[in-house]
């Protein structure tokens, strides 16, 4: 987020998305459980379908660890280092309320509200593209929750261009409409929604590093 | 010196300055970052923003750390409970001196009127 009006924490969490690699590591794993869910309909071992969803809540459990790990080996120290934001409903207490409150209301510590806003989001709609096979609801459907995602994420602290959430309308829409067999619908949603994330990641880190090349050492101090 | 204006004297003068303050409410916001990330944010040049870290950590305000992120060095600058006070009380201060000033500035337009009311 650009906006130099926004938060000093909303403005802080925004910078862990600065690099692109909190979308690719989430999509990574997305792509992951979708490509077992695939590989299992493939092998005929559909009763172990449910297992799908383990190597994900482990993944992204870690997934913290991971994008930390991934940023001080890739993009670290190029525009420098603040703390992870919190993850949405583990608020801190507040310290400046009182400046704040003169202004619109906006988050006054760094949160993210990722996880929650797009993650979940995403793999509940790849879920429910089980539920009926009337095609027609789809394309509504598929494109409302694209748009509610778009809208939802605004004004966070990694919002949406509309342009970057049309491919995945589209591509949910053809997915949906495809002849694909219904049991096999939300893997290849779960994949095809972790690839749009990791197309986003991907694209924005290979920007990152372009426009920021590594400094020689890191800025000296006090 | 009374009211408001003794209440300005009484700022906290290391708070008060702008590039100072900048760099305390960063940090507030933020819990702790390194001093590119600061530099970035404040809009500051190296120079400046080494000396004003500088008077700050001598105040007890701020808390410099040298640690290491990978392999490479990282200078993490954070908040001490002092500072979060200090800021705590300036913000009170600062604010409790705006709300006479609009106070002020309400119960003026009256009195401009009631004294350009004769001239008609």
């Amino acid at each position: 987020m650009d906006n130099k009006s926004a938060s000093n924490a909303i403005r802080a969490a925004a910078y862990w998305f600065i690099d692109g690699l909190p979308e690719m590591v989430s999509g990574g794993v997305m792509v992951l459980c979708g490509g077992i869910g695939l590989a299992l309909w493939a092998a005929g071992l559909r009763g172990l379908y449910p297992l799908l969803g383990f190597p994900g809540l482990l993944l992204l459990g870690k997934d913290r660890d991971v994008i930390e790990f991934l940023k001080a080996r890739l993009t670290y120290p190029r525009t420098g280092y603040v703390r992870p934001p919190a993850e949405s409903g583990d608020v801190p207490p507040r310290t400046i309320g009182t400046l704040a409150s003169l202004s619109a209301p906006v988050a006054d510590k760094s949160i993210t509200h990722f996880r929650y806003n797009t993650v979940v989001p995403l793999s509940l709609a790849a879920l429910w593209t089980n539920v009926t096979d009337q095609t027609w609801i789809w394309p509504p459907t598929v494109c409302g929750w694209v748009i509610v995602l778009y809208l939802w994420n605004r004004k966070l602290e990694r919002p949406y261009r509309w342009w970057e959430a049309l491919p995945l309308a589209l591509a949910g829409c053809a997915l949906v409409l495809s002849n694909l067999p219904r049991n096999l619908r939300p893997s290849a949603a779960l994949t095809l929604s972790g690839a749009w994330l990791l197309a986003l990641g991907g694209g924005k880190l290979a920007s990152y590093l372009r426009t920021h090349p590594r400094p020689r050492q890191e800025g000296a101090c006090a | 010196m009374t009211g408001p204006a003794q209440e300005i004297a009484e700022l906290d003068r290391m708070v008060h300055e702008p590039a100072r303050l900048s760099i305390l409410m960063i940090l507030d916001a933020v819990g702790e970052a390194d001093f590119l990330y600061l530099q970035r944010e404040g809009g500051f040049t190296q120079g400046n923003l080494s000396s004003h870290l500088a008077k700050l950590e001598e105040a007890g305000y701020v808390k410099i750390q040298k640690t290491f992120k990978g392999k490479l060095p990282l200078t993490l600058c954070s908040l001490t409970t002092k500072g979060e006070r200090a800021l705590s009380g300036y913000s009170q201060r600062m604010l409790s001196i705006l709300h006479t000033k609009a106070a002020g500035a309400v119960a003026q337009p009256k009195t401009v009127r009631k004294r350009s009311a004769p001239a008609d």
